[in-house]
């Protein structure tokens, strides 16, 4: 092996492709992406596994060191994997939904979408017919209904509520999570945030939207997949 | 003829790298160190999550490029450079209707198509329309807005200021000579090669666009994790009431937030407290001007590039979401 250069560049690839084929297999992907984005995972384990054995083909063809730039490089670009490994099991949670920007509180009711006819009602139902009556008509969303949700909580400022509880919604990536909340009234107590649980209750509409009034609160272990799309 | 070896770049742009990186480490390192937990999970799932996205896009961008460079013979890049630049324009800013890869793909494909004698305004409407024009992208519009009966409205707004955005920013931009567009760099190889050795430049060529555009997506995706991490959205909710500011905050938030432009429509059609125009604005300006963007050119074009697309992309995309929205009421 005289082509130093090309070797350490194969090799970096090779990890990375190692990477996304442990992503695709381990289920590990479902953290990181949504479902629209998945085939990424598949086509990067592929095509960076191809360009390392491009690499390493041809690596007697001539003598090359690596420059101190591409040893600078090649740590940077293995910065994100040991970021994987120093915080494998990192979720968004109460401080990523106090960051990141909600639909609820300022949606315009003109431009929510139309409910699909006997669709699932969660959070995002819930949170769009806090802002639209016609909305909550048309999903069905209305006092007294029985719902039961399972989220992390989190304590939004200024609300009536206990506490609320949320899930973040995903397009593409964790980058484009968006958090939707529902306020949870429980006379059992607080929880601290993100604390998952599952609540179960009725609807009631508040000045503020609708409010979950709980009649039972039971912890629960984070779902295999903690995004809802 | 020998093969010459792509060198990486000279000057300032692997100092930035170095720089960025190593603050990166640092504020993950203070972060793990800290009682600060929840801060370092948003940060390393935003980050990470970012990377994975961006990279085998910038391995399709390098493997263009690099096909480009082996084996488009030199006498079709001559003939592209003899047609007049009125007409190379707009064919370049067409083409991305055809390119379906986001912005980290699109740099590296447009550095070598003007390093290979395109002209340099050609070059840049290339790279900025293909990432708004590209069919992937403008189907993901569509669904996005579907659910609100807008996909048309929005998928055409999209393409329309999207390729003016371009025109425009190229014509401003590009200037004459490619000398004066891109950062120094080797010309890495003759395309007059046996086909061994072709296959052996092939591998060169991604290897040297790929590595050095990856680092400098992975110094842009830690700071948009870390604007994302530290800066709450919400402090720019009370902005909507006014297109105009409504449309500048929107853009702020493209930038800060560095989505692809193959999933940013998602995000937009969430601002619903936004005006459509300014939510149009997001969707053409991200996709131009982000902050993983901005270091992707940094490596790429010449000193205050960011700045002066920036200068031109602000004002077109604020006009034409304007008057989007007049159009649009």
């Amino acid at each position: 092996m005289k082509d130093r250069r090309r070797a350490l560049r194969g090799l970096v690839l090779a990890v990375w492709a190692a990477f996304f084929g442990w992503l695709w297999l381990s289920g590990e992907m479902t953290r990181y992406l949504g479902p629209r984005t998945y085939w990424v995972v598949v086509f990067g384990s592929i095509t960076l596994g191809l360009a390392s054995a491009g690499h390493v083909w041809g690596l007697r063809e001539r003598s090359l060191a690596p420059t101190r730039s591409d040893l600078g490089g090649a740590l940077l670009l293995l910065l994100p994997l040991v970021a994987v490994i120093v915080v494998p099991d990192a979720r968004l949670g109460a401080q990523a939904a106090s960051r990141k920007a909600s639909s609820g509180g300022f949606a315009a009711a003109a431009l929510i979408p139309v409910p699909e006819a006997g669709g699932e009602i969660s959070f995002r139902e819930i949170d769009y017919a806090s802002e639209s009556k016609e909305y909550a008509v048309s999903a069905g969303v209305d006092d007294g209904l029985s719902v039961e949700l399972t989220g992390f909580v989190t304590h939004p400022s200024g609300g009536p509520e206990t506490f609320s509880l949320t899930r973040f919604y995903v397009s593409c990536c964790a980058a484009d999570a968006i958090p939707f909340s529902v306020p949870v009234a429980a006379e059992g107590g607080d929880l601290p945030d993100d604390t998952w649980a599952t609540v179960a209750g009725t609807l009631r509409r508040s000045a503020s939207g609708f409010v979950l009034d709980a009649s039972r609160i039971e912890p629960s272990p984070p779902p295999d997949d903690p995004y809802l799309y | 003829m020998a093969v010459s070896q792509p060198q990486v770049l000279s000057g300032r742009a692997p100092r930035l790298v170095v720089t960025g990186g190593a603050a990166a480490a640092l504020l993950l390192l203070f972060l793990v160190g800290g009682d600060a937990a929840a801060p370092v999970d948003t940060f390393v799932l935003i980050f990470v999550s970012i990377v994975i996205e961006a990279l085998p896009f910038i391995l399709l961008g390098a493997l263009v490029s690099a096909v480009i460079e082996v084996y488009v013979p030199e006498r079709a890049f001559s003939r592209l450079a003899g047609l007049p630049v009125g007409l190379q324009l707009p064919a370049a800013a067409m083409g991305g209707f055809a390119f379906p890869v986001c912005e980290c793909g699109s740099v590296p494909v447009a550095r070598r198509l003007i390093a290979r004698g395109l002209h340099p305004s050609a070059g840049l409407a290339f790279m900025l329309a293909s990432p708004i024009l590209n069919p992937v992208v403008l189907a993901s519009t569509f669904i996005a807005y579907n659910g609100r009966g807008l996909a048309w409205q929005m998928v055409g707004g999209r393409a329309a200021l999207g390729l003016v955005l371009a025109l425009i920013a190229g014509w401003a931009l590009g200037g004459d000579r490619a000398s004066d567009l891109l950062r120094p760099t080797p010309d890495d190889v003759s395309t007059h090669l046996p086909p061994t050795q072709r296959r052996v430049a092939l591998v060169d060529h991604l290897s040297h666009d790929f590595f050095y555009m990856a680092r400098f997506v992975v110094v842009g995706a830690a700071l948009a994790a870390v604007m994302q991490t530290v800066i709450p959205q919400s402090i720019v909710g009370g902005l909507a009431t006014t297109p105009l500011v409504g449309t500048l905050a929107l853009m702020a938030i493209a930038f800060v937030l560095s989505l692809c432009s193959e999933a940013d429509a998602f995000v937009a059609v969430s601002f619903t407290p936004f005006p459509l125009g300014s939510q149009l604005a997001f969707l053409v300006f991200g996709p131009v001007v982000d902050a993983k963007l901005a270091f992707l050119y940094g490596a790429t074009f010449r000193r205050r590039f960011v700045l002066r697309l920036v200068s031109v992309a602000v004002p077109v995309v604020l006009a034409g979401s304007l008057w989007f929205e007049a159009l649009i009421r």
